[in-house]
């Protein structure tokens, strides 16, 4: 037990806590180290695999470039804090696509990924298609109850704040159910809208900005903001 | 809707004033990434304002249109009914413009990659021709665009409910339970669109709210006290209400300061305000009770000079109502454009409702012919 520990702890005092946040605070990200056991116990074992699921923000398309998703910098960053641990993320995702698709290819992905962490990015595609909210709980629940029979911890990630879309598509019902589906299943949720709501706000990400090349320019920085936010609080949990 | 009178012959402005708070409500929680939505009724009940909205507007409709089927037939009260009908679709038709107009601005920022799972809200644009006929058919309801349709139904119906309640109130209540239950058996809802959405505002449903308001409303009407026996009741509903309460603040506490722990975990399921499940009905009917039961006719805050104010947005409730809905839109813009910080976000209320009591006072200034309707001052206390 002790032995553990000293592992995590080592794993976890990495240099990148030396370095000053570039994106601000993860002030909503609240997890604590008793949500993520299968977590603590992949890093004791010093091998992390971790599963994104998401829709068009987990592909990085608008990145136009696979190594600046947010998959691949949280596996930058993970890599990076977790010196000696053995980081691979996965990403299953599909731009406009209907959360209920999920459901088809969990178990296999699930399987094949065997991971200790799955990541779930969720409610924009509902929101865009005005789904059944009742029916987005459900599938959120059923997508928990999957991850943690396959032994993996499991965050969820609310949708991408958009400054011009946030008061035509009806985002908030879908971003409460996805807190409360968290709150009620003792998940931690990474408030993503919230946070790029800050972002946006702070002058951090120009969600604006109509220049193609701006637009890339933006997406990468959105992406490794997501990735700072979301490793900084991980490992502040576990440590 | 005018001539909200008690059994005394003295109008009940409570009915007023409560529908004037729930119209600001409505406008306040309608604004997106609002901090003044922190203090409507949502977050010390189960219900919000739309239940209160639709309670009062049954109430009153039932007052008014039951009295007028007495004094002038059913063919005439009806079709003032009808006529209330019309006027409401025509606003819902206006309102549907400018919501389009609106997202017709906000294309120019649709086509960033970054938000491509948001990109189908705007494909009903390229659609034209199906959509129009949706937006007639009242199935396609974007965004506010929905509490209208529903008053609508609700409005249509009525005419039979209030035929009905002259042979047995009891009936007329046991059919409506009996539709709300089954509605929620059968998963009962109208069609919406696009392809597989459903209103909202489940009609049938919400129609049981409607229906028990406008049972209470029309007994009033007759002098009626139906509840006055059970004289334990109000006691009843003040615990409901208090408890409720303590849960939803508990709630807030939790989402505003996320290391509070969440104490109590209720299924999201018993709150969604699509299907009205029994815990926002009884919530709304408890919270009427104790208003009804422990905020007296002659109480000073309604003849104050704000809650006059409010009043007279409450007896001008269909136009004011609309008005929140294109301000609702308008905010939105507005927030957009200004980066939603927090001292627009309080300007823009506090505009809105400005305008919201200018409105209630000029309309109240054109029904009384230019006179603007004088405060009681002695008359409630008698």
């Amino acid at each position: 037990m002790i032995a553990r520990a000293a592992v995590l702890l080592l794993a976890l005092t990495g240099p990148a806590h030396a370095e000053p946040l570039v994106c601000g605070a993860p002030l909503s990200f609240n997890v604590t180290r008793d949500q993520l056991p299968a977590t603590q116990a992949a890093i004791t074992r010093k091998s992390l695999s971790v599963l994104v699921l998401g829709g068009a923000a987990a592909t990085g398309e608008a990145a136009h470039n696979p190594e600046d998703s947010y998959p691949a910098r949280i596996q930058a960053r993970l890599r990076a804090v977790l010196q000696g641990v053995d980081v691979t993320v996965t990403t299953r995702a599909a731009a406009r696509r209907p959360t209920i698709d999920i459901l088809k290819s969990l178990d296999s992905d699930l399987s094949t990924a065997r991971p200790a962490l799955v990541i779930w990015g969720l409610g924009g595609s509902a929101a865009a298609r005005g789904e059944d909210t009742d029916a987005f709980t459900d599938i959120v629940s059923d997508v928990i109850t999957r991850s943690r029979r396959a032994g993996a911890d499991i965050v969820l990630m609310t949708m991408q704040y958009a400054p011009a879309l946030s008061h035509i598509v009806n985002f908030g019902p879908y971003r409460l159910a996805t807190m409360h589906s968290g709150d009620v299943a003792g998940v931690p949720v990474f408030d993503r809208y919230d946070m790029m709501r800050n972002w946006y706000n702070d002058g951090v990400v120009n969600l604006d900005a109509t220049g193609k090349q701006d637009r890339i320019n933006v997406a990468r920085r959105l992406f490794d903001c997501v990735a700072e936010a979301f490793t900084t609080g991980l490992t502040h949990a576990l440590r | 809707m005018s001539g909200a009178r008690g059994s005394s012959g003295s109008r009940d402005y409570r009915l007023d004033f409560f529908r004037g708070l729930a119209l600001i409500f409505i406008f306040v929680d309608h604004i997106p990434d609002n901090v003044v939505s922190y203090a409507t009724l949502r977050m010390v009940a189960f219900c919000d304002a739309a239940e209160v909205f639709i309670f009062i507007s049954g109430y009153t409709a039932a007052l008014v249109y039951s009295r007028a089927i007495e004094r002038e037939g059913a063919a005439m009260g009806i079709a003032r009914i009808y006529r209330r009908v019309w006027q409401l679709y025509v606003a819902h038709l206006c309102l549907f413009m400018i919501f389009n107009a609106e997202v017709a601005y906000a294309m120019k920022f649709l086509d960033n990659p970054l938000f491509a799972d948001e990109l189908q809200i705007g494909d009903f644009q390229t659609a034209e021709g199906e959509t129009f006929i949706r937006v007639l058919l009242l199935q396609f309801q974007p965004g506010l665009l929905n509490i209208l349709p529903l008053y609508i139904a609700l409005l249509l119906i009525l005419p039979f409910f209030l035929l009905a309640m002259r042979c047995s109130v009891g009936l007329t209540l046991t059919a409506s339970v009996a539709l709300y239950v089954v509605s929620w058996v059968m998963n009962w809802n109208l069609p919406g669109f696009p392809h597989g959405n459903h209103w909202y505002f489940n009609p049938f449903a919400w129609q049981l709210l409607f229906v028990i308001a406008a049972c209470l409303g029309r007994a009033a009407g007759l002098g009626r006290h139906p509840l006055a026996d059970w004289r334990w009741l109000p006691r009843l509903a003040l615990v409901i209400v208090v408890i409720a309460g303590a849960i939803r603040l508990s709630w807030m506490a939790h989402e505003l300061f996320p290391d509070i722990p969440l104490y109590i975990r209720l299924p999201t399921a018993w709150f969604d305000k699509t299907d009205l499940p029994p815990a926002r009905l009884v919530s709304m009917l408890a919270l009427a009770m104790v208003v009804a039961h422990y905020v007296p006719r002659t109480a000073r805050f309604l003849t104050s000079r704000m809650g006059w104010i409010i009043v007279l947005c409450g007896q001008n409730s269909l136009a004011v109502f609309c008005l929140t809905i294109v301000m609702d839109v308008m905010a939105s813009l507005a927030l957009t454009l200004t980066g939603g910080t927090l001292l627009s976000q309080l300007l823009i209320n506090a505009l809105g409702i400005a305008i919201m009591f200018a409105a209630g006072i000029m309309l109240a200034w054109f029904k009384g012919a230019g006179q603007i309707p004088v405060r009681p001052m002695s008359v409630l206390a008698t």
